[in-house]
């Protein structure tokens, strides 16, 4: 048997072994080229959208962070599959194998695993990108979904990387192996760990690494903050990374010598093992709490461009649509046809109103924008279907529509005398007060709206030359945001020869979107992609150690540990794992997103709360994860520990 | 007053249909006292593993009942019998089962945290403890630290640590040399002569067997003989020990000249 049909019969036979190493593997590689491929996206890559020139220097912080994140996984996953072959190999050697023999063995088995998942990584890749691409769109709810063409560039650096990786690690696998005797190799798996240390100076120095980078990220002005990006980064992932390997041990360290903490029920165990688990995790968590901090920050930047936008379009349009016609012997037939088009056309209407209108200019109001007066009849038919206040005027009295509460925006309006003008003619009202109601989406044409008592309004549509003389047509429609095809059908029920004023929140709403899609869509793609890289991460760590668990649980079972108390050590070991890198990612967040919204107009407290939104769905989608990771561990050490 | 009663037990290993079926017990009956140190002697294959087993209630035997303290721990389920485990009965075994994440002082304390006893409670009796075992210097070590005697001793101390009925110990030293041996069941000893603990020893050392006071010869299953230690000295009962042996025949391992 040569060697080499040896390595592949080792592989072959050993597939439970080796599954766990080769999953990690595909799963790294699918990771890499999913990002590699995505950035390639001649959309993407060339595009002219908000913010390409911010979201260029992201993508090559994201980069490096995949990289790294590739580097220190497959590591990982590749030591500790090492350490279960270790026994295996040590027999080799016994039986006479010379140590040239046992490398090439070695690393013709790595080679073979790094082969096949980088082959099986980019298949699903392929089909991953695409189904990727769809769900994002979807979620985005884009106009037009983005093109996507699978290029040859990303699966070439996808392969020579991972090829360059794997060729590493066979090498260092070898070397591991040449110097450690034989005995070693034998024994390796109940070779003692030993305890952790810390030294204080490194924690001060990780401390001092994250304070200062969130010093400058803190004060940094709109102009520094593109140049500020990168070493900040930097920084502060280091800072990150020495965190866990010193600070970790510093605190369980300290509540170790907490005896009336550290001696209650399991703590004894579940804190000491933790000392150990942490330190051997500490790289995977910084990992996991940089990707998460990518990801925290990413989501808060699309909750805040998305909800801003649709926030702002309320506040300011009242109405979803809000038009008004001329006053001719069609224009209410016109109005009733938008209404039936806009219908057929798939959108719901909450409610609309048609009214009568005069279009009449109120100095004291607004020197330029006009106006419109509607009679009561007209607004209480609208206000009883909708629960608005309806308007009790006596003659010749008015009273203001506004979104606004009406006692705070003009407590001493009721009795003052209105002047409005229309053309040449004069026309006083009295006014009493203001109905709070959100009927008028501000315009040139229709900034404000009086109702008026139906005598006199009768009065004025007969004195009044028709110019001033309109029909006036606004609803409100149930997820307004999706209106946009049935808007633009039913538009074509205006004749274009009619001078129309037209306002949508619906239309504005959209135009903003499409300026920031682009951003969004890259910035949902780092989130989805970094989430499932940060979540697997910690999954597959868990599972390679499984076996060294299970046998010291066993241990334990037999000295009377219940299966309670081992869930319960499960439980809070894991979940140590899971949240500790999100509490971190979560300030990393809120400092990025300080940052961040220099670049918006927006408040740093506002950008925060949308960050913090942003954290809680992650959060809820992470102990959905932690819970099933929880769940299949279980299930996994049941047979032999239960 | 019995801690321990054992009465004919069965225990049969293999397929249900009876093709192929191991019996390593066969209606075996046996008593311990308290303050009593047993050893349980046999040759490989006659059931002395099993019959641990079965008394630490960590196998459930096929037919025959178990009483601890006059708890039967068939009549306990999941947690509750690990909690019986936990509080009546003290385990050492062959491979001293210590944690390698703990110190010796943690390993023995970890018995007592579990049951939720107050942290400087825990601390005194685990000094107690570690100064009749003669322990004290090596509690802040770790367990790779020290010597497979001293591990062992360790064990022993987590094991009676939470006071239990009966101690049971399962070829204790069948990992050390004959010096780190002898102070383990000299360790063993002393706990039974002035503590009173009471104590079962499986074993297929002569060696260890010559600390007990009475022991029991097993054999396909099912007691063979015993024998008492009376007022003979230790050298004069592990002769007896290596007479019983020679009429119970199977496979021993060579005692070793240098244990005599």
């Amino acid at each position: 048997m040569t060697l080499l049909r040896l390595a592949c019969r080792n592989v072959r036979e050993n597939r439970r072994t080796y599954f766990g190493f080769l999953a990690s593997s595909i799963f790294a590689v699918v990771v890499f080229y999913l990002f590699a491929s995505f950035r390639a996206l001649p959309a993407v890559a060339g595009g002219q959208y908000t913010g390409a020139a911010g979201i260029a220097i992201g993508f090559q912080v994201c980069q490096y962070l995949i990289i790294a994140f590739s580097i220190f996984f497959t590591l990982y996953s590749n030591s500790a599959f090492v350490k279960s072959r270790k026994r295996e190999l040590g027999v080799l050697a016994l039986l006479g194998a010379e140590r040239w023999q046992l490398s090439l063995l070695l690393f013709g088995e790595s080679m073979i695993v790094g082969i096949t998942s980088i082959a099986a990584g980019l298949a699903l890749g392929g089909l991953f990108a695409r189904l990727f691409v769809m769900v994002i769109d979807r979620i985005l709810m884009s106009a037009e979904p983005l093109p996507f063409v699978i290029q040859s560039g990303p699966i070439l650096t996808t392969t020579l990387a991972y090829l360059a990786l794997f060729a590493v690690i066979s090498a260092l696998n070898i070397v591991s192996v040449k110097t450690n005797r034989v005995i070693q190799l034998v024994k390796a798996p109940a070779k003692p760990k030993t305890p952790p240390v810390y030294s204080r100076f490194r924690v001060a120095l990780g401390i001092a690494c994250i304070a200062s980078g969130y010093a400058v990220a803190w004060t940094v002005s709109e102009v520094g903050v593109v140049m500020a990006f990168l070493p900040v980064t930097g920084i502060v992932c280091a800072g990150t990374h020495i965190l866990f390997t010193q600070a970790s041990v510093a605190v369980l360290r300290r509540i170790q010598h907490h005896k009336s903490i550290y001696y209650r029920k399991t703590n004894l165990l579940t804190i000491s093992d933790l000392v150990f688990k942490m330190k051997d995790n500490a790289r995977i968590l910084a990992q996991v709490a940089i990707l998460s901090a990518v990801v925290l920050t990413a989501s808060g930047v699309i909750y805040t461009l998305s909800a801003g936008p649709a926030a702002d379009a309320v506040s300011f349009y009242a109405r979803a649509i809000s038009f008004v016609l001329p006053a001719t012997d069609d224009s209410v037939r016109i109005v009733e046809d938008f209404r039936d088009r806009l219908t057929s056309a798939g959108a719901a209407i909450t409610d609309s109103a048609i009214m009568r209108a005069l279009q009449v200019k109120v100095p004291d109001i607004s020197e330029k924008a006009a106006g419109l007066i509607v009679p009561a009849d007209d607004y209480n038919r609208w206000a009883r279907e909708t629960g608005a206040v309806e308007a009790r005027l006596n003659y010749g009295h008015v009273v203001r529509i506004t979104k606004n509460n009406p006692d705070r925006s003009r407590p001493n309006d009721a009795g003052r005398t209105i002047h409005a003008v229309a053309g040449a003619t004069d026309l006083m009202f009295v006014a009493d007060g203001a109905i709070s109601a959100r009927l008028v989406s501000g315009t040139e044409d229709a900034a404000f709206v009086l109702v008026c008592d139906n005598s006199r309004f009768d009065e004025l549509v007969r004195d009044l030359p028709a110019e001033y003389q309109k029909t006036w047509f606004s609803c409100e429609l149930y997820d307004w945001m999706r209106a946009v095809k049935a808007e633009q059908t039913a538009r074509g029920a205006i004749p274009e020869e009619y001078p129309v004023a037209y306002v949508s929140r619906v239309q504005q709403y959209s135009q903003v979107m499409a300026s920031i899609h682009m951003t969004m869509l890259v910035a949902m793609f780092v989130a989805f992609l970094f989430f499932l890289a940060a979540g697997s991460m910690l999954y597959f760590r868990f599972f390679l150690e499984i076996q060294e668990d299970q046998a010291k649980y066993i241990a334990l079972r037999r000295i009377g540990l219940t299966w309670r108390e081992v869930r319960g050590i499960v439980t809070r070991e894991m979940a140590v794992m899971f949240f500790a890198p999100w509490v971190v990612a979560f300030v990393h967040q809120m400092v990025a997103l300080r940052s961040f919204s220099t670049v918006t107009p927006m408040m740093p407290m506002e950008v925060w709360k949308y960050g913090a939104i942003a954290a809680g769905i992650f959060l809820t989608l992470q102990t959905v994860y932690f819970l099933l990771a929880r769940a299949a561990y279980l299930q996994e050490l049941a047979p032999a520990v239960k | 007053m019995a801690v321990l009663t054992a009465h004919d037990l069965t225990k049969v290993y293999g397929s249900a249909k009876g093709a192929a079926t191991t019996r390593a017990l066969s209606g075996l009956s046996m008593q311990v006292e308290a303050g009593e140190f047993v050893g349980v002697m046999g040759p490989s294959g006659s059931g002395k593993t099993t019959l641990l087993n079965v008394l630490a209630t960590i196998d459930t035997p096929t037919s025959g009942t178990v009483e601890v303290n006059g708890v039967s721990p068939a009549k306990l389920r999941g947690d509750q019998l690990a909690l019986f485990r936990r509080r009546q009965l003290g385990f050492v075994f062959q491979d001293f089962n210590l944690l390698n994440t703990l110190s010796v002082r943690e390993n023995i304390a970890l018995p007592l945290a579990l049951d939720g006893v107050r942290a400087d409670d825990i601390e005194r009796r685990v000094e107690q403890v570690a100064v009749r075992l003669g322990i004290s210097h090596i509690l802040d070590k770790r367990t790779y630290e020290i010597s497979g005697g001293e591990q062992q001793r360790a064990a022993i101390g987590r094991a009676i640590v939470p006071r239990p009925a009966i101690l049971l110990a399962d070829e204790p030293t069948g990992n050390l040399d004959s010096k780190s041996s002898h102070g383990v069941m000299q360790a063993f000893r002393d706990l039974n002569e002035k503590d009173g603990a009471t104590i079962l020893v499986v074993t297929h050392d002569p060696f260890v067997a010559s600390f007990c006071q009475r022991i029991t010869f097993i054999k396909d299953g099912k007691v063979f003989s015993e024998l008492r230690r009376g007022a003979d000295g230790r050298q004069a009962f592990f002769q007896k020990v290596l007479d019983s042996l020679s009429l119970l025949g199977g496979e021993f391992n060579d005692v070793a000249a240098s244990r005599m």
